[in-house]
Order: C-alpha cells, then sequence, then structure tokens
C-alpha cells in the first residue's frame, strides 16, 4: 500500500515536528510551506481541499492533517508517526510552561502578561470568527449562526446538547434547500 | 492527585474530541463551562491566562488542552488530556478521510457540510465572545487590546504574534 514516492517515516516525523514547534500563532501557514513548498507531498489544490475536510470535522484542523498525510504514504503506521511529530514537540513545550506558570502565577509581572496575552488572544478568535462569517450566505444561515452563538454565548448551553438539536435541524434544512436549487 | 480527577479529564476530552467542529478555539466555551462553572477547577481569570499562554507558545492550538490538563492533573492530567482529545478525532479522520473524497460530490455530503458551517461560524463567535468577557473584565485597556487585535487581523497583513507581543507588553506595565 506504500507508494513509490513515499517519504521514510522518520522524513514524515521530522517534517511535522517542524512544523508544530515553528507555529508560533498558529501552525497552518508552516504546515501549508511544508507539505506543499517544500516537501511538495501535496500540490495547492489537493492542500486546499484536504485542509477543508480537515477544518470540518471535529478535533485540532492540523492534527487532522497529519494523520491524513501520514495515512496517504503509510496507512495507519503513517498516521501514527506524524500525529507523534505533531504533538510530541509542543507538549515538552507545554509542561515547560505549565510548570513555569505555577511558579510565577502569583507575580504580578507575569499576572499582567498572562492577561494581556488574553486580551490578545480573545481578539484572535474573535477576527477568525469573522473571517468564516464571510462564507455564510441567505438569511437562514445567519439565523442558524445566531442561534448556535446565542445557546453557547449566552444561555451557556453544553455543546453537545446545542449541536444535538441544531446539527440535524441545519443538515435537514440544508438538505431539502441544496435538492431544490 | 486522585484518580476521579484524571478519569473526569480522560472522559471529558474524549468526548469533546468528537463534537469539536470548527475546532479547538470552538470548542473553549464547552472547556469553560465545564473547568469553571461545573467542575470550579478554577477561576474564569485563570482559564483566560492559560488561554493567553496557550496561544504565546508554538504548537496547535490544541495546546491549551494540555495546558488545563496540568493545571488540574498535572503532568499526568496533561498527557492525558492531550491523548484524550487527540485520539478520538484523529481516529475519525482516518476512517473518514478516504470516504469523504471518494463521496465528495454526493449530496448528503454536501449537506453536512453546509449545514455544520453557519454552526461554526456561530461557536467560533460564541468562543471569542466567552473569551472577550473573561478576559477583559470591566478593563478598558484589555477591551482596547482585544478590539485592537481584530483590528489588525482582519484589516492588515501582519503576523498575529505581534498582537499578542503588544498584549503582553502592555500587560507588563501593569496597564491592562
Amino acid at each position: 500500500m506504500n507508494r513509490p514516492d513515499a517519504p521514510p517515516l522518520s522524513e514524515l516525523f521530522m517534517a511535522f515536528a517542524k512544523c508544530s514547534i515553528s507555529g508560533f500563532g498558529g501552525v497552518l501557514p508552516f504546515a501549508r510551506y511544508t507539505m506543499v513548498e517544500d516537501k511538495k507531498w501535496l500540490s495547492e489544490n489537493e492542500f486546499a481541499d484536504l485542509f477543508t475536510f480537515c477544518q470540518f470535522i471535529p478535533g485540532a484542523n492540523v492534527v487532522n492533517l497529519s494523520v491524513c498525510v501520514g495515512a496517504r504514504y503509510h496507512g495507519p503506521l503513517g498516521s501514527l508517526v506524524a500525529l507523534l511529530g505533531m504533538l510530541v514537540p509542543p507538549t515538552i513545550v507545554i509542561l515547560l510552561l505549565g510548570a513555569f506558570y505555577t511558579q510565577f502565577r502569583s507575580s504580578p509581572l507575569m499576572q499582567g502578561i498572562f492577561r494581556g496575552l488574553g486580551a490578545a488572544a480573545a481578539g484572535l478568535v474573535v477576527s477568525t470568527a469573522l473571517k468564516m462569517g464571510r462564507s455564510l450566505v441567505g438569511p437562514v444561515q445567519y439565523l442558524l449562526a445566531g442561534v448556535a452563538f446565542a445557546a453557547i454565548a449566552w444561555l451557556r448551553v453544553p455543546l453537545l446538547h446545542m449541536l444535538a438539536v441544531l446539527a440535524p435541524l441545519s443538515i435537514a434544512f440544508h438538505w431539502f434547500w441544496l435538492k431544490r436549487q | 492527585m486522585n484518580h476521579g480527577v484524571l478519569f473526569d479529564l480522560a472522559s471529558y476530552f474524549a468526548v469533546l474530541s468528537l463534537i469539536s467542529f470548527g475546532g479547538v478555539s470552538a470548542s473553549l466555551p464547552d472547556m469553560h463551562r465545564y473547568f469553571v462553572d461545573q467542575q470550579h477547577w478554577m477561576s474564569s481569570e485563570e482559564f483566560t491566562r492559560l488561554f493567553g499562554i496557550a496561544n504565546a507558545a508554538p504548537g496547535p492550538n490544541m495546546m491549551v488542552v494540555g495546558l488545563l490538563g496540568y493545571q488540574v492533573g498535572g503532568v499526568a492530567g496533561a498527557c492525558l488530556s492531550f491523548v484524550a482529545m487527540a485520539v478520538p478525532s484523529s481516529l475519525f479522520a482516518y476512517y473518514v478521510g478516504g470516504m469523504w473524497q471518494r463521496f465528495r460530490d454526493r449530496p448528503w455530503r454536501i449537506a453536512i457540510q453546509a449545514g455544520l458551517t453557519p454552526l461554526t461560524v456561530g461557536l467560533l463567535l460564541a468562543s471569542g465572545t466567552v473569551l472577550t468577557l473573561a478576559a477583559d473584565d470591566h478593563s478598558w485597556v484589555a477591551y482596547a487590546v482585544t478590539a485592537g487585535t481584530v483590528i489588525v487581523v482582519m484589516l492588515t497583513r501582519l503576523h498575529p504574534l505581534w498582537c499578542l507581543g503588544v498584549g503582553a507588553l502592555l500587560g507588563a506595565f501593569g496597564w491592562v
């Protein structure tokens, strides 16, 4: 099942490890550069297609991406190796950061820095939402987004409950809507 | 460290892994609900601080899961939370990935994707709101940092890390 152009497992691991550790403020740009331009494992279009899928299914998008690219070349083993490459280096960083935070959480200087980081990071999430919001079309899509927003931000409904109600409704609506076109 | 906490962490993230449509950022309000409101493991301020640190660190934005786990259950909590969050969704990606390409033009596939997109947008916006309210907590400088970040990211091509840097700097001076 291995393709003739398959890179060795060690190369797969190193490539994803490098992406994840360079990924300050998001791994995606580094993942695209590595997969498309540096290693040429995927064409620009293949990358866009695969990333849309990885974005849409549950889980962290770049983590899903590593699983899918690994699978292309080495099946389950490839997925596992790529996944480890994506997760092991930042795990080490996070353990160090966690220890660092515990040590310094009561220092006023660090508390200030952490607060500043939190405020900026919140802005990053808002802008991602606004950028994605540009793809919405028609009043019903805006309504569905609005109801999902209100359920989570305002009513603080658990995610599972919100999805259990809204996902089937929204998919059914789009099914009939697409059929009519 | 009692094992009940580790079990709670693992089972919570294992379920979240399979329902985190829109990625980790979109499921932050649910993590906030669980860690702060339901389990009372940390304060709302602590939650957003950890989220800020995770954003400043390299790696997928899933890093926040490890930090939250670390805070509640130490090294074991961090590793277990990571594994619980990564494995179920990765198995899903592995098995569904091939199938999804094969059925790419089927109407049901298109309906599922089109149907989930608006919910994802709503979720992300909710996430941004919950984080802003928790992080900014009546400080107008903090609101300005959040708003400034949104404007810079929407209107310029500046790397987002600059916004985190400015936020951290203002924070270091004790202004946020």
